[in-house]
């Protein structure tokens, strides 16, 4: 069982940017870099728990800024509604996605979250909400909306359903409100190879072939994880293609006076669950974000995170959008790698 | 945080259903529920006796009791390796066993606008799941259904009554027999079809489908291959540096398993992928549906749940 404090006063993700990590925060912050460069790689493990307090520790993370990246969602929502999407062989995998979280965080957070079930007769509370549902399992009619987008609301992180067919994965449901420039509507029903298509250098590696065949396999009972990283200007959620005029030209801001409090390193836990009832998979997407001036209060992470950015490949920067302010950011950086 | 790869489990219920089909029910020791699992899925039962042991896959009938309850319906196979002997004779109410965690390799392909089932005889089981998903998700389904004798239909008499309308039952002994190319003629666009049953009769529908131009990618088959049994030979496990001598009837990942090498499993049939073991010396007798050609040619891969020794030794990187 974990205790979590949510900050009660809501932090922004976009317009004033207050979102903050609290001293606590920066500790448990995912940190993504083994070594000194970075390159491509199928980095999956098992998710099988974690250091208590840490956000491996159980199979959802939830943190203190739970109460706001929940009204954030809410945000992206009133103002582009097809942000969550579906397709309509999707349902056996929505009502399984349902399941697993009310579950885990019911299991994982019990002074936040409950869950009563009589046969098919549930009742769900989420205190932090101030949610109080009670639903029939299996009947779409007793919830106020799609199953998948209902408890997807209530949950932090992105969420991908996809199905398993012909040997591949399609994404085939999606909540996607923290986007790391990419879109829903766009990727909406593609394949695996389709969907990692713009990733520069890994599909030479092989690396997409070899996580897909891991992928198929992975069982029930048994999810996998890996952490993935991009930068962003401020504290900024979503950062979708939708919405790119709100955010892109923010990449041209950067001073070398506002580095440390500008540039985000942004961390994306992802896991991965065969789903029990659908033999479908559920991709989570867990979005971290950290100001480089928090981060560096870490001197191994700040030496490393040198390193990383100076050697960082061609491709990747321009994939990763981080072309324009590179050498800004590196020679911020440098003062802590002397 | 992982559930274990199985679980302990006893049998509830044993009835026989048919002359050589008995069905049985299963709860965990621990008393917490199997869970939910999707239509096509086998789990494999872990049968121990003295020092006879066994680990065949099933597929999962249904559920009952909110998944307290897995159901399988076992065929007895008198010329097989003993695994379904052991469940006919030796397994009763009160029996411990292990039960794994289901795995599916023929699940339902969701987005088809129709669901053709063709099985035959104890083929029928894992269309049990399907038809309770078909019901579930109110699609569009229709079986067909070929027995010996309508007293060997598992299940033949309550699908007849509840489905009168989609399930059609073909009785060898009153010479009804399933005409494949018939059915798959008169299907509408974006049927997807799948078949259950002998090796002939998944033979002839899969020749049948590809002769009236249906796209693979629409048709679906599954097959439990037992390994069959083969010569005796020897494995050097090059890592460990052990030598193992595998009989006759029983296959390399069995020998290994008994002199405790764990290697990931699923199906134990060939299909799945999960015992795959790079060789390293020996030629390998392939017979799994895994390996692409290329690595079975390469000579570096095998599947030892099925796959043998071409000649009396392997060497394994174990």
């Amino acid at each position: 069982m974990t205790t979590v404090a949510f900050k009660q006063s809501l932090e922004t993700y976009r317009g004033d940017f207050t979102y903050a990590n609290s001293e606590k925060a920066i500790k448990r912050f995912p940190f993504p870099y083994p070594e000194d460069q970075y390159m491509y790689s199928v980095n999956m493990e098992y998710h099988d728990g974690g250091e208590p307090g840490s956000i491996l520790e159980n199979a959802f993370d939830i943190d203190e800024h739970y109460l706001s990246e929940m009204e954030e969602r809410r945000i992206v929502l009133e103002k582009d509604p097809n942000r969550f999407a579906t397709l309509s062989h999707m349902d056996l995998h929505q009502w399984d996605l349902l399941e697993l979280l009310m579950e885990s965080l019911s299991r994982d957070y019990p002074e936040h979250f409950s869950l009563t079930k009589e046969n098919d007769n549930w009742v769900w509370e989420n205190r932090p909400l101030d949610i109080k549902q009670s639903f029939i399992f299996g009947d779409k009619s007793t919830l106020p909306c799609e199953p998948a987008e209902y408890i997807t609301r209530q949950a932090q992180g992105d969420f991908v359903l996809m199905d398993q067919r012909d040997d591949d994965l399609y994404a085939d449901t999606a909540m996607i409100t923290c986007a790391a420039d990419w879109s829903v509507q766009f990727d909406l029903g593609m394949s695996f190879m389709e969907w990692h298509a713009p990733v520069p250098l890994a599909h030479g590696m092989g690396v997409f072939e070899r996580a897909l065949k891991y992928l198929l396999m992975v069982r029930l009972g048994q999810p996998v994880r890996r952490l993935n990283w991009t930068l962003t200007i401020n504290s900024r959620m979503d950062t979708s293609p939708e919405v790119y005029h709100e955010w892109g030209h923010e990449r041209a801001s950067i001073t070398p006076e506002n580095v440390g409090q500008k540039i985000h390193l942004r961390v994306e836990l992802q896991t991965l669950f065969r789903l029990p009832r659908s033999n479908g998979m559920l991709f989570g997407i867990r979005t971290y974000l950290i100001s480089m001036e928090d981060l560096c209060k870490n001197p191994a992470w700040a030496k490393r995170m040198h390193r990383v950015v100076k050697t960082l490949h061609p491709e990747i920067l321009d994939y990763k959008g981080i072309t324009r302010y590179h050498k800004t950011l590196q020679g911020w950086l440098s003062q802590f790698d002397q | 945080m992982n559930t274990p790869f199985s679980y302990p489990a006893r049998v509830t219920s044993v009835n026989q259903i048919t002359p050589l089909i008995k069905h049985f029910s299963f709860e965990r020791i621990d008393g917490k529920p199997f869970g939910p699992f999707s239509a096509g899925s086998h789990a494999v039962v872990g049968m121990r006796e003295g020092d006879e042991s066994y680990k065949n896959p099933y597929s999962l009938v249904g559920a009952s009791n909110n998944f307290m309850r897995y159901e399988m319906a076992i065929r007895l196979e008198s010329n097989g390796r003993g695994g379904s002997l052991f469940m006919h004779n030796n397994v009763k109410v009160g029996t411990e066993l292990e039960i794994g965690n289901p795995f599916n390799l023929f699940p339902v392909y969701k987005p088809a606008k129709k669901h053709l089932m063709i099985a035959g005889g104890v083929g029928i089981t894992p269309f049990m799941a399907y038809i309770h998903e078909m019901n579930l998700m109110n699609s569009n389904f229709e079986l067909h259904y070929s027995i010996r004798d309508f007293e060997y239909g598992a299940f033949a008499k309550e699908l007849q009554s509840q489905y009168p309308k989609q399930v059609k039952l073909y009785i060898q002994a009153d010479d009804v027999l399933a005409n494949f190319n018939k059915i798959l003629n008169s299907q509408p666009l974006g049927t997807h079809v799948y078949v259950c049953g002998p090796h002939r009769m998944v033979g002839d529908l899969l020749r049948i489908a590809d002769e009236l131009g249906w796209p693979s990618t629409s048709v679906h088959s599954e097959e439990f291959k037992a390994p069959d049994p083969g010569n005796p030979f020897t494995v050097t496990l090059a890592k460990s540096h052990h030598e193992i001598n595998v009989r006759a009837r029983e296959s390399l990942l069995e020998a290994l398993e008994h002199a405790n090498v764990e290697i990931p499993y699923s199906c134990r049939g060939g299909a799945c992928g999960f015992c795959k073991t790079e060789v390293i010396n020996g030629d390998i007798d392939h017979r799994d549906y895994y390996l692409t050609d290329a690595e079975k040619a390469s000579g570096k891969f095998m599947m030892p749940c099925i796959s043998r020794a071409q000649g009396d030794h392997l060497t394994l990187d174990l």
